[in-house]
């Protein structure tokens, strides 16, 4: 079977910002653009994953 | 000028508008019976004059049992499974037209006693067919040789069904799968939600068990957004014969075809989508290698269709959008290891972060309770599992290291192909280049049957 959702690339890309941030953040002197930068992409999977979540909730079968 | 409805309270054939109103109900219930025989006249004349906006809205109940169907079975070197799997169909889909492809299976002594079962089985069942291809010609190859035959046959099918040789279906998945095809007009593909067999086997097996769950629910959630789910999966899927004909069938030696065949329906405004209630089961690789041969196809066929897809790039969004994250992401975490400030970061931005982070987390830890309390196959193990983090942890870290490897492979194949059309002094190095990664796990040609099977097959 082939698949290709969110579990793999998106599901990697949306759940990889918060621990590799999260690690990142425990360093010092990580520059303000690259931490900038994370807070978009971080932002960006937020809504990513509640857009899922909103979708699936709606499109089950009850 | 209108005439009392029976019922109303007026006199012999007194109209509405010169009837004596002795209260106000009596003149409501007046008002209510000319409001009311006014809009069956309007609707009326909007049907008269407007007949085609009414019939060109899909009906949820346009599905007649009659649509004629044949079920595709493309196999190589067959197993048990795949004469249970022909028999079951059979059992609970009597009048289903089936068509087993062998493409080419060696005749040795290990597949010749299945192929006999059969090859047997079809002879007694009218409605069963056993045909074989002249050269191997893998999946894609003889789906198009099945189809090629159905369509010059004079009963050629309304709905064609393409599946996995290793599958296990359930009663009525076919029938759901026709009735979902036909609940939309421009639906051209349905597939079923699928199911692990063999998730208890050990830890490999049962994060796969999650991870697929959770590509259903990916699909699922996908029914209503730009034009369906990203892949109409292999193992099982439903097609109007109609569209699989505007498409030229499945594209010959790509290494994913399902994806690439939903991705050029989706290109002539086709739609696609999950039935959440037509189940089949299949198995998962159950070692780290297999997996990773798996998981090398995938993403490398992936990126083979989001290249092919650039000047229509909606149809493979969510694929994109992925990977651009994800690209972006790993830029970002390089950039961090080589730009330094001096630990003068600004206050505000780790601010920001520490409060999306967490919100982030809990949106992350909302979906994975809705993904198990889903969950009809999990035990508390599958709980313990997921609420553990770590184990999912090391599975992603694995995905992520097999991603960026095939980004590498995918670059380096595109680009030394393209050299050495210009320089065929380049062949050995190219050569040499290729046994490396293959020495990493990285090749274009692993295909899931050759995994357990037989080498350089894909099927």
């Amino acid at each position: 079977m082939t698949d290709y959702g969110k579990g793999s690339v998106l599901g990697a890309a949306t759940t990889l910002p918060t621990t590799s941030a999260g690690v990142l953040l425990l360093s010092n002197g990580i520059h303000p653009m690259i931490v900038l930068g994370f807070i978009i992409i971080s932002s960006i999977s937020t809504l990513i994953t509640i857009s899922y979540l909103f979708r699936y909730l709606k499109n089950r079968t009850k | 000028m209108l005439h009392c409805l029976e019922g109303a309270s007026c006199v012999r054939g007194e109209s509405v508008t010169s009837m004596r109103v002795d209260c106000p109900i009596e003149l409501l219930y007046n008002h209510w019976l000319m409001f009311y025989s006014h809009t069956v006249l309007l609707i009326d004349l909007i049907k008269d004059y407007f007949p085609l906006n009414i019939k060109r809205q899909p009906s949820k109940n346009s599905y007649k049992k009659n649509y004629t169907s044949a079920i595709l079975i493309p196999t190589y070197c067959p197993t048990k499974t795949t004469y249970k799997l022909i028999k079951s169909i059979k059992r609970w889909n009597p009048e289903a037209r089936i068509i087993i492809i062998d493409d080419k299976t060696p005749l040795s002594k290990k597949n010749i006693p299945v192929l006999n079962r059969i090859k047997q089985f079809a002879k007694d069942n009218k409605n069963i067919k056993y045909i074989r291809t002249k050269n191997n010609s893998h999946k894609a190859g003889a789906l198009n040789y099945g189809i090629n035959k159905l369509l010059t046959t004079k009963n050629t099918p309304q709905i064609i069904f393409t599946l996995d040789d290793d599958v296990i279906v359930n009663k009525d998945t076919f029938n759901l799968m026709k009735k979902s095809l036909y609940s939309g007009r421009k639906i051209a593909a349905v597939c079923s939600f699928v199911r692990v067999i063999n998730k208890n086997v050990n830890l490999l097996t049962r994060l796969q068990g999650l991870e697929y769950h959770s590509f259903n629910l990916t699909k699922i959630a996908d029914n209503t957004f730009l034009n369906g789910p990203l892949v109409m999966q292999g193992m099982l899927t439903g097609f109007r014969t109609s569209a699989l004909k505007k498409v030229h069938g499945f594209t010959i030696g790509h290494l994913i075809e399902d994806y690439d065949i939903t991705a050029r329906l989706k290109g002539k405004g086709f739609k696609v989508k999950i039935e959440d209630r037509a189940q089949a089961w299949t198995e998962v690789p159950e070692s780290i290698g297999n997996l990773w041969k798996q998981r090398v196809r995938w993403t490398f066929g992936g990126l083979e269709v989001v290249k092919l897809s650039l000047n229509n790039i909606m149809v493979v969004f969510q694929d994109f959008l992925g990977h651009s994250i994800f690209i972006s992401l790993f830029i970002l975490i390089l950039l961090s290891l080589f730009i330094y400030n001096g630990g003068n970061s600004l206050e505000i931005e780790h601010k920001a972060l520490l409060v999306i982070i967490p919100f982030l987390y809990l949106i992350t830890s909302i979906y994975n309770i809705i993904l198990l309390t889903s969950y009809k196959d999990g035990d508390w193990k599958d709980w313990i599992l997921k609420l553990s983090i770590i184990p999912e942890l090391f599975y992603s870290d694995l995905l992520t290291i097999n991603l960026i490897g095939t980004y590498l492979f995918f670059i380096y194949k595109n680009i030394s192909e393209k050299l050495i059309k210009r320089f065929r002094n380049l062949l050995p190095i190219y050569n040499y280049g290729s046994k490396l990664f293959l020495k990493l796990g990285y090749s274009s040609d692993w295909g899931t049957k050759e995994i357990s099977k037989k080498g350089g097959i894909t099927i």
